[in-house]
């Protein structure tokens, strides 16, 4: 052997540790940069009179609101968009673009009067051709836009929509620059509550055909809202400033940064909390705290006081297919419903907040009647079970419940198989699929042929009871939402009556039947009603997504300077 | 040599065309589609988007009308899941992202791999050896997406050094890159120390020693070029993997690069953005072995192009 030459290997390790020293020398260097200066979990540095918040966000697919149907999207969209009215807390419809309206007593025709002094963002005032406008095009097949449908309760909008009419003949109409008339087909309670989607926000017809798809850049896009679209770098973060020329209240908040994380990147937006890049885990897409960390933020002195609860309009819940023939009986349903125990499934199998849901529809839809629902009994599950002609499960077919492959669905997956087999002694199939292949599979024949049972999940588009009991669960519009074949004669009565009833007080009774018919009938299996787990920094105030969608209210939100 | 080159260029057309054909077919094939979503999409809504991205048409006409799209406006389709852009932007945003990270990530692979490899190499059965070894085995066996969380628990959370996430500052390229590196880096180390050390055993390599030369230089100036010529091999794969970006460290860091697109568009079934991210994959590693090809002309004299 040779002599092994100190040169190599001083030679070696030179150039190794020079490589080191350069990557240990820049990690260590003060930060350059104020604004990503580091700071220790928990410090509470704001700087004094800076009415600036940093919130976590999705890249939205658009920004277009006709185009509109993402949670990221309407996040942003209802910050820089104004429509004719806004819900209050109690629910009740104010106006926002529209000062005032009136209703034809018929219900059938809506005159807007525009506000005053309503201006776009480069300083045109918003007109009644604007909303009119906005309506035709996003109605119009041609734009394709996913929730055309809130149109249909406007003369003429689905047929247009189905491509038979031209969309000029839409049932709106700018008599002048500030009043707009409505004309629907039929009455609709519910009208005023649409008229706070996104869908029926107005447009700037010059911008949108004079920049076309990208319209919506931060160098095009032009809103009427609190809040204007000041940079918009795609995948990395979307800026907001307050609109200096709003009609309404000034929002405290002066800046809004949205930094944009991937859709499962609840790991990285804690991450960010935790090194003060971000002023809250947010309420959004992908904004549930990871559960492999959740036992540690409830044990840490300070995280454990920055954690929040926010309730959403939203339910998750098994559909049964109501085209097999072990699923006819409402006593297996309900057998199902009674066996399993949520508040179990929710805290220990996938650490995930939630309110455990008798009923299908959420706390804020008139009708509702939680009580009217069974409630969780293992010993009346059983009994059920029995009487349906199944005792201990036997003679029960082996059921498949059908899922998007993912961590926690798949949680939810086997403690239900395992639940059913424990207390009822049925077995449960699990199958599980890539995402756009469930989503596709769920639409279709071999879902009604031989599916059992899938997990799915609705959240109010806006809070009325015609988005739940009659968007959703009337059997005329079931192909197009669950696929379920679930049909109950009394229960579509009661809530086509309710939808053209204009009496408050009377359509709140038909919708209490109608709840009280699903309760009896129990087609589905109610899981758990939404809510939001989330970290806020304590000098965040007014941090209190909205119920719907989860929007955050920057309108009313504040940072303490101290 | 110019002859070759034009020729090595000209050949990817058929490249292209074949992964195109592929790549065109398999997405067909696999069921799911664009439009659907977790909240239920209006069955009408999904056949008019079909319309607007012309998905009704047949699949022939389909395939025809991208390639007429290509080679006349070369226009790459717009996007399905990000509406105001087209895959053009998006590549032209998102691949510099990538490609920094990645080049950093091979800096740092060579700078450290090659290195160790030598040293294992040199001191063959040494503690030196089985250390530089040991680290390799680490390298290769420790996925990104364990080691790039501990990386940001260390230097963003614990010491706060670092940002945890993001690509605004050079700051944010350090952990990343660092991430990526630590696969490329064990692979180089131990493709140069098993390639050297048959290199060391050659017999010019004896004549150079017994010529009294200095080890160091032994290795410098005769071994190491020849034994470089299949860790240039593995060095132009490894390029082309982390040019295009990894989908976990881009994930772990939040940082749009394209890795992490490339698999979004695959579950978001975002076909014209699909397509764009493969055809440029393709090109990168055909360029790439392009390179290494002529990397071989330097290393050996022997090899010549004509």
């Amino acid at each position: 052997m040779y002599r092994s030459s100190a040169g190599v290997r001083r030679g070696s390790l030179l150039f190794i540790g020079l490589v080191v020293g350069l990557l240990a020398g820049a990690g260590a260097l003060p930060a350059v940069a104020a604004q990503t200066g580091p700071a220790a979990a928990g410090t509470l540095v704001r700087q004094a009179a800076v009415q600036e918040v940093r919130l976590p966000g999705v890249e939205p697919p658009t920004l277009d609101p006709g185009l509109a149907e993402d949670l990221a999207a309407v996040e942003v969209i209802k910050q820089l968009f104004d429509g004719l009215v806004e819900l209050d807390a109690s629910g009740n419809p104010t106006g926002a673009g529209a000062a005032s309206w009136t209703i034809s007593s018929d219900g059938l025709t809506y005159t807007f009067t525009l506000r005053n002094g309503a201006t776009w963002s480069d300083g045109r005032p918003v007109t009644a051709q604007d909303y009119a406008w906005a309506w035709k095009r996003n109605v119009s097949p041609a734009t394709a836009s996913p929730y055309a449908n809130a149109f249909f309760p406007i003369k003429n909008g689905q047929a247009i929509n189905d491509g038979e009419l031209d969309p000029e003949q839409l049932g709106v109409q700018a008599t002048d620059d500030r009043t707009l008339v409505v004309t629907l087909e039929r009455p609709a309670s519910y009208f005023l509550s649409l008229a706070t989607t996104w869908t029926l926000f107005p447009l700037r017809q010059d911008i949108v055909e004079g920049y076309g798809d990208r319209w919506t850049e931060a160098a095009n896009i032009v809103s009427n809202g609190p809040f204007t679209l000041r940079e918009w770098q795609h995948d990395t973060r979307i800026v907001l400033e307050r609109n200096e020329r709003y009609w309404g209240p000034k929002p405290a908040i002066a800046r809004a940064t949205y930094t944009l994380f991937p859709e499962d990147g609840a790991e990285q937006m804690l991450a960010a909390y935790e090194a003060g890049e971000i002023d809250t885990t947010g309420a959004g897409v992908g904004s549930s705290l990871p559960a492999s960390q959740l036992d540690r933020i409830v044990a840490d002195p300070v995280l454990s006081q920055q954690l929040k609860n926010f309730k959403q309009s939203g339910t998750y819940f098994f559909i049964v297919n109501h085209r097999r023939p072990h699923f006819q009986d409402v006593r297996v349903r309900k057998a199902i419903g009674m066996a399993l125990n949520r508040r179990e499934l929710l805290d220990d199998v996938v650490k995930q907040a939630g309110d455990p849901a008798s009923g299908i529809q959420p706390e804020g839809i008139l009708g509702r009647q939680p009580a009217a629902w069974p409630k969780e009994d293992t010993a009346t599950a059983r009994q059920l079970m029995t009487d349906a002609g199944y005792p201990n499960g036997e003679g029960f077919p082996e059921i498949t419940l059908t899922f998007a492959t993912s961590a926690t669905t798949r949680l939810v997956a086997e403690y239900t198989q395992q639940r059913l087999k424990d207390v009822l002694g049925i077995t449960v199939k699990l199958e599980s699929m890539e995402n756009a292949v469930f989503l596709r599979w769920r639409r279709g024949a071999e879902w009604e042929r031989s599916g059992d049972l899938y997990r799915a999940s609705w959240f109010s588009d806006y809070e009325d009871p015609e988005n739940w009991y009659n968007h959703v669960w009337d059997s005329e519009s079931d192909p197009g939402v669950y696929n379920a074949g679930w049909q109950n004669a009394e229960f579509d009565r009661l809530v086509r009556q309710a939808q053209l009833e204009t009496d408050t007080a009377r359509r709140t009774a038909l919708y209490v039947q109608a709840d009280q018919a699903m309760a009896a009938d129990y087609p589905h299996i109610p899981l758990w009603h939404d809510e939001i787990r989330s970290l806020v920094k304590p000098y965040l105030k007014g941090y209190v997504p909205a119920r719907v969608l989860g929007v955050t209210p920057l309108r009313a939100m504040s940072v303490d300077p101290r | 040599m110019t002859r070759y080159l034009f020729r090595r260029v000209l050949i990817l057309l058929p490249v292209w065309l074949a992964v195109y054909t592929l790549t065109f077919t398999l997405y067909h094939v696999t069921p799911g589609g664009p439009w659907d979503r977790e909240k239920p999409v209006p069955p009408q809504a999904i056949a008019q988007l079909n319309q607007k991205y012309g998905l009704d048409k047949p699949l022939w006409q389909q395939y025809l009308d991208y390639l007429a799209g290509v080679f006349t406006r070369f226009d790459f389709g717009p996007s399905y899941s990000r509406q105001s852009r087209n895959v053009s932007e998006i590549i032209a945003d998102l691949f510099p992202v990538s490609a920094r990270i990645g080049m950093l990530a091979m800096l740092l692979a060579v700078g450290l791999g090659i290195p160790l490899g030598v040293l294992a190499a040199s001191h063959h059965h040494s503690i030196a050896d089985r250390a530089s070894m040991l680290i390799a085995v680490f390298g290769v066996s420790v996925p990104s997406f364990v080691v790039g969380p501990i990386l940001i628990w260390i230097f963003a959370l614990s010491l706060a050094w670092l940002p945890p996430s993001g690509i605004d500052t050079w700051r944010h390229h350090l952990l990343p890159a660092l991430t990526l590196s630590l696969f490329p880096m064990a692979l180089l180390a131990r493709a140069t120390r098993a390639s050297l050390l048959e290199v060391l055993a050659a017999d010019y390599v004896r004549t150079a020693r017994s010529k009294g030369l200095r080890e160091a230089l032994v290795i410098r100036r005769h071994a190491l070029r020849n034994a470089l010529i299949p860790v240039v091999t593995i060095g132009g794969i490894l390029l082309a993997e982390v040019l295009v970006g990894s989908f976990y460290v881009e994930t772990v860091f939040a940082i749009p690069g394209i890795g992490r697109y490339f698999v979004t568009s695959v579950t978001s079934r975002d076909y014209p953005v699909l397509m764009g991210v493969t055809l440029l994959m393709t090109t990168v590693v055909a360029l790439v072995n392009l390179v290494v090809d002529l990397t071989y002309a330097y290393l050996d004299p022997r090899i010549r192009y004509g």
